[in-house]
């Protein structure tokens, strides 16, 4: 009976663990940004191929469907290695990091998207969502070295990724739905918006790189502990890197949509 | 310990009744209900409620039962339905020895409800404020496909899947709709802002038809949930995922429709402007 009892205690536990990069809230969050941010062409353009759903319903979509029949490819799409040195493209060069690779591709093949069949827009559309998202996420922009390493978080061991994947905006912002959270940090004036998107996929790539190092090195020294310390640190630069992702979205979208 | 675990179990055992639609999923379909009022229907249900609105009532049905005068409600959560599709009416599942289908009463509530809405310049402040809240949370509960109780198919209802080495309880899923994580984030304004999106014409095609047709044509369509699973089900963890990317398009349906239909069927009672809901 006893066994039984907490079979089913964990059990029910287990059913809200939770299991997204950047978990289902901040992608959500990244998402509600856009959309605010979209302009009202884009807008309408997109509704034509998402029939009528805003783009945060697609925001986990590429997590739930990365091992689905005919998008396994996209299962390696979401954490890049870039700077593993062996690194190469098929001819030898040095490889581009993965999201941005396609982050790329998918910009160019879109530029004339009325050219597209509806399908291909919309696969499209559900990939921009979810890997701007993932490119801003700091154990997105993996270095091998810190792949390992697994933390203390009150009480609980975890991997460092599954921490930063979910757990430092979860905590932090406890109770705050992604709705909420969206209009919380949605603050920028249009200068401060205009500075956040400018650039290219590499340039933001590059400065995700800068803040997962700099989450890493805030990490206690000499211990696997992450005290909440390190979370009051750490959800500036998640919400940081939430924000940017948010306009960067939706400026990309609005790039292909807006006309 | 043994007695946590022994209350623990106790609140477990109420789950199924007392959480159906769970998380912030009824505050969700009660929501878009509420975003989908007539001004002239919301401003009469509002003031009903003393002047909350049906959102803020989403979960009154689940916590009612124990209040004395209401322990009858505790039998207003579930329809039972023949092998074909016939309603079992509720004097006959009250005669059931078994327990699920002896609860199955809910539909009679809900035509009570309505029935008493539709005829309210007798009833009190209070008998209407209540029956507002019925037709709210039995209208949910009856677009949550556990919420069906099927003669032929008892035996299912108690199917368990594995994911690693835990056990599930199939029906549970359908309440929680926990796996999918799809609404573990949402509150009542990411349900409005996300599914509250149908055109004109596509609620005017999911609210057409009478309150009786909605729950037969639901029981229908829910008996699938039994075509998505094997008894004893084992999962890993690419498999779990495969298998709960059927249910989050299906489940938003459900819950949309729930919202839609509520709001049709409140507007039929408050707003002059607006046909009333045909029972049968």
């Amino acid at each position: 009976m006893k066994k039984f009892i907490l079979l089913l205690t964990v059990g029910l536990c287990m059913a809200y663990t939770s299991v997204f990069a950047w978990d289902g809230k901040g992608h959500s969050t990244i998402a509600y940004i856009a959309d605010r941010h979209l302009t009202p062409r884009a807008k309408a353009n997109i509704a034509k191929y998402t029939d009528h759903h805003p783009i945060v319903y697609y925001a986990s979509w590429m997590d739930m469907y990365r091992q689905y029949p005919g998008y396994e490819m996209t299962h390696h799409w979401h954490v890049d290695y870039w700077n593993e040195s062996d690194r190469k493209d098929a001819d030898g060069n040095p490889a581009e990091p993965i999201d941005v690779h396609h982050i790329k591709r998918i910009m160019n093949e879109m530029s004339d998207f009325r050219t597209l069949n509806d399908s291909t827009v919309l696969i499209n559309i559900k990939l921009l969502v979810h890997m701007v998202g993932d490119m801003h996420c700091p154990v997105h922009t993996d270095f091998p070295k810190y792949r390992p390493i697994n933390v203390n978080v009150r009480g609980k061991k975890v991997r460092y990724h599954k921490m930063w994947d979910g757990m430092v905006v979860d905590i932090e912002h406890k109770g705050m739905s992604p709705l909420m959270l969206a209009a919380e940090l949605d603050r920028c004036d249009e200068a401060a918006i205009a500075d956040i998107v400018k650039g290219t996929p590499d340039d933001w790539y590059a400065e995700s790189c800068a803040a997962a190092t700099r989450a890493y090195e805030m990490m206690p020294k000499k211990t696997v502990l992450t005290t909440d310390n390190y979370f009051n640190a750490a959800i500036e630069i998640a919400d940081t890197q939430i924000i940017n992702a948010g306009y960067r979205l939706a400026s990309v979208l609005n790039t292909i949509f807006d006309k | 310990m043994k007695k946590i675990y022994l209350l623990l179990l106790s609140a477990l055992a109420f789950a199924p009744a007392a959480n159906a639609w769970d998380g912030a999923i009824k505050t969700g379909i009660a929501a878009i209900a509420d975003a989908n009022l007539t001004s002239t229907a919301k401003k009469s249900i509002d003031a009903a409620l003393g002047g909350h609105s049906i959102t803020y009532y989403a979960y009154w049905l689940d916590n009612v039962s124990a209040t004395e005068g209401y322990t009858q409600t505790k039998s207003w959560h579930y329809v039972a339905f023949t092998a074909k599709n016939k309603l079992i009416p509720a004097k006959k599942t009250a005669k059931s020895k078994v327990e699920i289908v002896k609860s199955a009463q809910a539909y009679e509530a809900l035509v009570h409800a309505v029935e008493v809405l539709q005829n309210r310049g007798n009833a009190t402040k209070e008998e209407i404020a209540d029956n507002i809240r019925f037709v709210v949370g039995i209208l949910a509960d009856l677009h949550c496909p556990s919420h069906y109780v099927y003669a032929d198919l008892l035996p299912q209802r108690e199917w368990k899947y594995y994911y690693g080495n835990k056990t599930y309880n199939y029906m549970r899923f359908w309440e929680a709709l926990a796996f999918t994580n799809a609404f573990s984030n949402w509150r009542a304004n990411e349900f409005v802002h996300q599914l509250n999106r149908k055109s004109e014409e596509q609620i005017r095609l999911l609210t057409s038809g009478t309150l009786t047709e909605w729950i037969v044509n639901n029981a229908d369509e829910y008996r699938r949930i039994y075509t998505m699973i094997t008894p004893d089900q084992k999962f890993d963890k690419k498999s779990a995922r495969l298998w709960l990317n059927q249910f989050y398009p299906l489940s938003t349906e459900y819950i949309t429709e729930a919202g839609y239909r509520i709001a049709r069927v409140l507007n039929g009672l408050f707003d002059d402007n607006v046909a009333p809901v045909t029972i049968k």
